[in-house]
């Protein structure tokens, strides 16, 4: 490859203005402002920052809006999310959602090509995110459910990072939205090469664990410290 | 390849995904009840499977092979 070759390839890998993701990009930017009006997100990092490529985010999910609240917490990234296939049945709805980077999921049969989507779209350096509690957890208390395997097998089989991130439910029409991101999980350390299914599922467990800490993180300390605050 | 070099590569892959050494695979096999399979497993085998036989699952969903056999036969198939 030569100094030209390479210069132009680097330039395409930096490139942010993409014709393919315009529509994507267009609604993301349109949407931001709306966000900062009546969201007025406030997400907290936790940890040490570390730069990724590929990874897979996952979230808990507790509303309608958490596919929207998530692509704020790294605003100047294009996010993937899966989404349920049943979303996907009417025409401008299913072009309006492939347009914005969802992919769909039959959560009853499990189709290989998803798989394929998944991997291709992480493979290319980019971040899937997902709710591997599988469903909106709508009750009032909102703790973290178990998850299901989906997101332990797309990390480990594709070798990816996984960014955990907690939602905070509103409990005021009014209140911020705030977000907890947790420090970056490397799989490769806690399975080996070749995992099994039971091992899917100690790291099932694991992400799950991870989640909770993060539930309990904004319990112990942010909350705390606001109410503490309040009161003084 | 014939079905029975193919059972044998796939008894591998059963071992790898279940965790067992010996695995009793035959044909009539169910994938869920005889291995114990669930929709997690079931899409870890086939990816399994694509990458020892160098074969793209295409079109495919999880409730499409139920024994075995059906997954002998598309593995036949693509390999054709």
């Amino acid at each position: 490859m030569n100094s030209k070759e390479k210069k132009k390839n680097k330039r395409k890998k930096y490139r942010t203005f993409s014709i393919k993701r315009f529509f994507y990009d267009f609604v993301k930017w349109t949407g931001a402002l709306p966000m900062m009006i009546f969201f007025r997100m406030k997400i907290y990092r936790i940890g040490k920052k570390e730069k990724f490529k590929g990874a897979l985010m996952m979230s808990n999910h507790i509303g309608l809006l958490d596919p929207v609240i998530i692509q704020f917490v790294y605003p100047f990234r294009r996010l993937w999310c899966l989404a349920m296939k049943e979303l996907f049945t009417s025409v401008p709805l299913k072009l309006f959602l492939k347009g914005v980077n969802c992919i769909p999921v039959d959560r009853e049969n499990v189709t290989i090509d998803m798989y394929h989507s998944v991997a291709d779209v992480l493979s290319s350096g980019k971040i899937v995110a997902m709710f591997p509690e599988g469903r909106i957890n709508f009750d009032k208390e909102a703790e973290v459910k178990s998850f299901k395997g989906g997101a332990a097998l797309f990390a480990i089989l594709n070798k990816v990072p996984v960014i955990p991130v907690y939602i905070v439910k509103k409990t005021k029409k009014l209140e911020r939205q705030k977000v907890v991101v947790g420090e970056i999980i490397h799989l490769e350390n806690i399975c080996g090469k070749a995992p099994t299914v039971a091992d899917l599922e100690t790291v099932s467990q694991y992400l799950h664990q991870k989640e909770q800490e993060l539930e309990q993180y904004y319990l112990n300390n942010i909350k705390k410290e606001k109410t503490n605050g309040n009161q003084v | 390849m014939t079905r029975e070099m193919i059972i044998e590569k796939l008894k591998n892959i059963f071992a790898l995904v279940s965790g067992g050494s010996n695995v009793e695979v035959e044909e009539k096999t169910d994938l869920r009840t005889g291995l114990g399979l669930n929709s997690i497993g079931m899409l870890y085998m086939i990816i399994a499977i694509e990458e020892n036989f160098s074969i793209r699952f295409e079109n495919v969903a999880m409730g499409d092979f139920n024994t075995v056999a059906d997954v002998i036969d598309y593995i036949e198939e693509q390999k054709q």
